[in-house]
């Protein structure tokens, strides 16, 4: 029972400290300097080499998503509904969770672990030592160029896997762009877009969040810098799923379509 | 010394990690342009001296002077200009591993100083000759040798010019010969640029070459002090063994 409870306590002094962190990075967001080399930089790191993965990834999910709603629909000859939905289940919530999971797993682990490495070398004691303040250099810049970077690794990602749902038709179904394209958007509105997109703000600051802490408070040396790696991921991919069950009851309530 | 006060003064200094106290009512000054060598053994707190110094860790209780500034008090904007004023060499000379030896030492520069470009470049390699990396600017950091990073860490920490320099283990991993080239630096700078030195070391015998005063560590608490000579006449064994270089 009491190891219980101290667990328990653990499990809360945590979660406590990860709020406070949380919240201690949006406030030096506001105040100089603001390291706008920097964030251009992580957004770099962060969003232009997730590129390839988010664009490959989406091709083949909206590839898989037309092959199996054609299944589906051709049971009661609803074909020409493929684009459609598989617009509709991209962008509405598929998409913007699909993109934050595949950050979540390359960028939460890269995060936890360079900065947990960066922690065990002392490069972080380094920084401060040379009179830079390091938790807005390192977390602050990472944070932000993830709550950037991520709707927009989003809508790429949405598109790709259109493309992807656009050549499984036009292979299938002999389907051309142009019809596809009118048949997949004839039903979106933009209120179909904006708030799922918007929500991915949501998903990256969770995942800078999340694997910024790990890392900056990563003790233990080449342990530490591995479990930062593996808690990040695991930590930051949980509280987007969760946070989505929330974020989608917020969209629905105001936008209930 | 600089308005008559001491470059570095700790009064009374205690720290605890958790139960174990590390030290215990620690209290030495260091003159400007001093060179004062901390001996003890491993796990006496050497380190955690240096980093209370800087401010990277607080005291549980005293205090810590930097030219007449108490550290603790200050804001996190008057304790950067202090920093600035500070170069501090870590053990492991705690390069930046991304960027390459160059750019460690430009790191600073291009942060704290309106120099142009090439006058950055003009100062690093200016440093990085003073250290006799010259040729090893474009190196990343893994390319380097345990001593080459030292050298590394060492250039950056001057790179700001500092008055203080504050120098973990310089000798750790290294060979004689290496050691000996550091300690001829750490020399030249006492030497030509009267650059303040509070070096932590177990090699007693190479920070002879550059050191003024010693002070030796032991269970938390300043077990001797003074000059080589005064400490090998000490009558705890301990800092005689430490000050003859018998005890490393």
């Amino acid at each position: 029972m009491t190891a219980v409870s101290h667990r328990l306590n653990r499990l809360f002094d945590s979660a406590g400290e990860l709020g406070l962190f949380g919240f201690r990075a949006i406030k030096e967001s506001f105040r100089r300097p603001f390291e706008i080399g920097e964030i251009i930089h992580q957004i770099y790191e962060i969003g232009w080499r997730s590129g390839p993965l988010v664009i490959a990834s989406g091709f083949a999910f909206g590839v898989v998503l037309a092959l199996q709603t054609r299944a589906s629909m051709e049971s009661f000859g609803a074909e020409a509904m493929v684009p459609q939905a598989v617009s509709f289940g991209l962008f509405t919530d598929v998409g913007p969770l699909i993109a934050s999971l595949l950050v979540a797993g390359r960028v939460g682990a890269g995060i936890g672990a360079e900065l947990a490495g960066m922690r065990v070398t002392e490069q972080i004691d380094a920084l401060e030592a040379l009179a830079i303040d390091s938790f807005k250099y390192l977390v602050v810049t990472r944070v932000l160029a993830c709550v950037i970077a991520l709707p927009i690794l989003t809508t790429i990602l949405n598109f790709s896997g259109l493309a992807g749902g656009m050549a499984s038709d036009m292979i299938a179904l002999h389907m051309s762009t142009r019809l596809f394209l009118n048949d997949a958007f004839s039903t979106m509105s933009w209120s179909d877009y904006m708030p799922p997109t918007i929500k991915t703000v949501v998903f990256g600051f969770i995942i800078g969040t999340v694997s910024c802490y790990l890392g900056y408070t990563a003790t233990q040396g080449a342990t530490g810098v591995g479990r930062a790696s593996t808690r990040s991921v695991v930590l930051s991919s949980l509280l987007v799923i969760l946070s989505d069950v929330i974020l989608v009851k917020i969209i629905l309530f105001w936008y209930p379509g | 010394m600089e308005n008559g006060q001491p470059a570095v003064r700790l009064e009374h200094v205690s720290k605890a990690f958790g139960d174990r106290k590390i030290l215990d009512d620690v209290s030495f000054q260091v003159g400007a342009g001093e060179a004062f060598c901390l001996l003890g053994r491993s796990g006496t707190g050497k380190s955690v001296t240096l980093k209370l110094i800087i401010g990277l860790l607080k005291p549980d209780q005293g205090s810590i002077f930097i030219e007449g500034n108490k550290i603790q008090e200050l804001d996190a904007a008057k304790l950067s200009e202090v920093r600035k004023r500070v170069g501090f060499l870590f053990q492991n000379a705690a390069l930046f591993d991304s960027i390459s030896v160059s750019d460690n030492v430009a790191f600073p520069l291009r942060r704290h100083t309106r120099k142009s470009e090439g006058d950055i470049q003009a100062t690093v390699r200016e440093k990085l000759e003073e250290v006799e990396l010259g040729k090893d600017g474009e190196k990343m950091p893994s390319e380097l040798s345990g001593g080459m990073r030292k050298r590394a860490g060492l250039a950056r920490a001057l790179s700001l010019d500092p008055g203080i320099l504050l120098i973990d283990e310089p000798s750790s991993g290294l060979d004689r010969i290496t050691a000996a080239e550091i300690y001829d630096l750490l020399l030249n700078l006492k030497k030509k640029q009267k650059v303040t030195l509070i070096v932590v070391t177990h090699d007693v015998r190479g920070a002879r070459k550059f050191s003024d005063r010693f002070a030796v560590l032991d269970q938390g608490k300043i077990a001797g002090s003074g000059t080589a000579e005064e400490l090998g006449q000490s009558e705890n064994s301990l800092v005689r063994q430490l000050a003859s270089g018998s005890e490393t």
